[in-house]
């Protein structure tokens, strides 16, 4: 099966990286290819690096389980989790720790040597062009602090050599394609992409690697952080503009991705705690909209020339529906739309009594509360928040009316669904159950996922026309 | 056809409806005449309970249920069943009046009454059977819980 590897740089790649995992559980088509997240990020205890590393287990989990047929494979499944994702440490059968211990608690100038120097060394002088003295200062734990040039030397050791580097390039096939996610306005994403970039490139023993069809989104600045002399932070969004135009000068003759996705903001919308260790940042409309450019590069060719892609919303507005952003966005608010309704169904089922596919497809207490569905469950309360994040932040996403259920028909905004209340959902669940003769296999997981789905989607269609 | 026999459980037998009535020839004559009119006509009320508890159960199982709002629930199951009941007693206590003309024999209203009251009984149990049948060989959206 073909692959994407998608290397998720730094914290703005976590996040993106997040918003992909919950689009194609949503049901957004990676158009056959298998994904392959690759985490770099030097920042040890970032609670985003964990979370996100929970939540592709339960997508995996989730995934295995709807193609579960015993001994053998059913097909992937139309609709939710639809795709699969794939953990580089599981197809090399071993633990491949992008998570290398450059950090804890070591300063920069103890990770570059720079005791070792002689005092009257004239490497000293240029030590000192390169890096402040803060730079030098500062411990390496919680990543790079929005310095590119600290980001450069560490990443550039992290990535030669490393296991999870030699891996890749193992399992690395002729059809596979690279995505690479950053931002540029940090230390550890603008400083990884290029260095990354290179290092592929420059795989002359492997050939399928060096000539991969490849891709990156370079996120700019979208949203700032509090007065950095008020916190004690090392990291001043004031500079953040200033970064970028940097790494966009040097962007625009080095780059070498087949093609390269820019997304940004207006101007900074949303101002977050200056916490370098929490980085406790809500998700956000700008990386919702990066990880669509993924499931864009995996529909198109490779090109004759460079592409530069970017996109737009219709109207300026602070809370975005379907009609300010424009009908180029039906597909990822249907996604988001059907995955909120299927939540809907999950919360309510198990409490229906009578529900028919109860006896019908053995929808019963023992199905609820198995760990397939226990996993659903879990995965879906991360998805609401999720959502609920992305709602509330600026510039919000808020395509839905998702909290009243006596009227249903108003999901989507701007759009009148035939489903009053959640009883269509129901009714259309047990009839599309109904009409399924198929003995192809007996997984209750699956046959859930996909009535729902059916269901869902007979309502919610109707926004493509 | 004789078909009061089924509702004798509840009518009593015609000589206890009659024996009251023997001291009074013209009485006896009207009450004689009032039974055989319901005699005659019996036949129709177990056609009249079997096609209304068919019917509720078809409308139930069927096109009620391909219409959204939890239609499945136990709760218009039973709706329809008393549905079935009631619709028995009101088609057949108002058949017999037109039918058969009243009577001002003492005992002949509380008959009628009875009749429709066991034809009603009558219509709920067949509505369960069918309802079993249905939920065993036919298909549905609804719960099967019978």
């Amino acid at each position: 099966m073909k692959k994407v590897f998608v290397f998720c740089i730094g914290g703005t790649g976590i996040r993106v990286m997040k918003s992909i995992t919950m689009l194609m559980a949503s049901g957004m088509n990676t158009n056959g290819y298998m994904v392959v997240p690759v985490i770099l990020d030097p920042h040890l205890d970032l609670e985003e690096k964990k979370n996100l590393h929970t939540l592709l287990d339960r997508y995996i989990a989730i995934y295995d389980r709807s193609i579960d047929n015993g001994t053998s494979r059913l097909n992937p499944l139309e609709g939710f989790f639809n795709s699969e994702i794939k953990l580089l440490s599981q197809l090399n059968n071993q633990s491949n720790d992008t998570q290398q211990p450059v950090g804890s608690g070591v300063q920069f100038s103890s990770y570059i040597g720079t005791s070792a120097l002689g005092a009257n060394d004239i490497n000293h002088y240029l030590i000192e062009t390169l890096f402040s003295s803060k730079n030098l200062k500062n411990t390496l734990s919680v990543g790079f602090k929005g310095n590119p040039n600290v980001g450069t030397v560490v990443l550039g050791d992290m990535i030669e050599g490393a296991d999870w580097f030699k891996a890749f390039k193992t399992h690395f096939e002729k059809d596979d394609r690279i995505f690479i996610i950053s931002s540029v306005f940090g230390g550890t994403g603008a400083s990884g992409y290029p260095l990354l970039e290179k290092k592929i490139r420059g795989s002359v023993e492997e050939p399928a690697v060096q000539n991969a069809l490849m891709g990156a989104v370079t996120v700019l600045p979208y949203y700032g952080l509090k007065d950095a002399s008020t916190t004690g932070s090392d990291i001043d969004s004031a500079n953040f503009y200033t970064k970028t135009k940097a790494a966009l000068a040097y962007y625009e003759t080095t780059v070498k991705s087949d093609y390269l996705y820019y997304i940004g903001e207006t101007s900074l919308k949303q101002v977050y705690e200056n916490d370098e260790r929490k980085q406790d940042d809500k998700a956000n409309f700008i990386e919702l909209i990066a990880a669509s450019a993924l499931f864009d590069f995996l529909k198109r060719a490779r090109p004759e020339s460079r592409q530069y892609l970017s996109r737009a919303i219709e109207s300026d507005q602070d809370s975005l529906d379907l009609s300010s952003m424009g009908a180029g966005y039906k597909d990822i608010v249907k996604s988001v739309a059907d995955y909120m309704l299927l939540r809907e169904l999950i919360l309510v089922l198990p409490k229906e009594t009578y529900f028919p596919l109860k006896k019908n497809r053995g929808f019963d207490n023992a199905f609820y509360s198995d760990t397939d569905f226990q996993s659903l469950l879990q995965f879906t309360d991360t998805y609401y928040h999720w959502y609920s994040e992305l709602a509330q932040n600026k510039r919000a996403f808020a395509p839905l009316h998702y909290d009243s259920r006596s009227d249903m028909s108003g999901w989507i905004k701007g759009m009148k669904l035939k489903a009053k209340d959640d009883s269509y959902y129901l009714l259309r669940m047990i009839q599309h159950s109904n009409k399924d003769k198929s003995k192809e296999h007996s997984n209750k997981f699956r046959y859930f996922l996909q009535f729902a789905y059916e269901a869902i989607d007979s309502y919610t269609s109707k926004i493509n026309n | 056809m004789n078909c009061l026999l089924l509702y004798e459980w509840i009518l009593g037998s015609k000589n206890d409806f009659l024996k009251p009535l023997q001291g009074n020839d013209a009485w006896y004559k009207e009450g004689l005449n009032f039974w055989t009119k319901l005699e005659n006509n019996s036949i129709l009320y177990i056609i009249m309970f079997i096609i209304v508890a068919a019917l509720l159960v078809y409308v139930y199982y069927k096109p009620f249920n391909e219409i959204p709002g939890r239609h499945f629930k136990i709760k218009y199951w039973a709706y329809f069943g008393i549905a079935a009941l009631v619709s028995s007693f009101v088609l057949t206590f108002g058949y017999m009046y037109i039918a058969i003309p009243p009577s001002n024999v003492e005992g002949a209203l509380s008959l009628e009454l009875k009749l429709a009251f066991a034809s009603a009984l009558y219509s709920a149990l067949v509505y369960f059977l069918f309802s079993c049948i249905w939920c065993k060989f036919l298909p549905t959206n609804a719960y099967r819980f019978v």
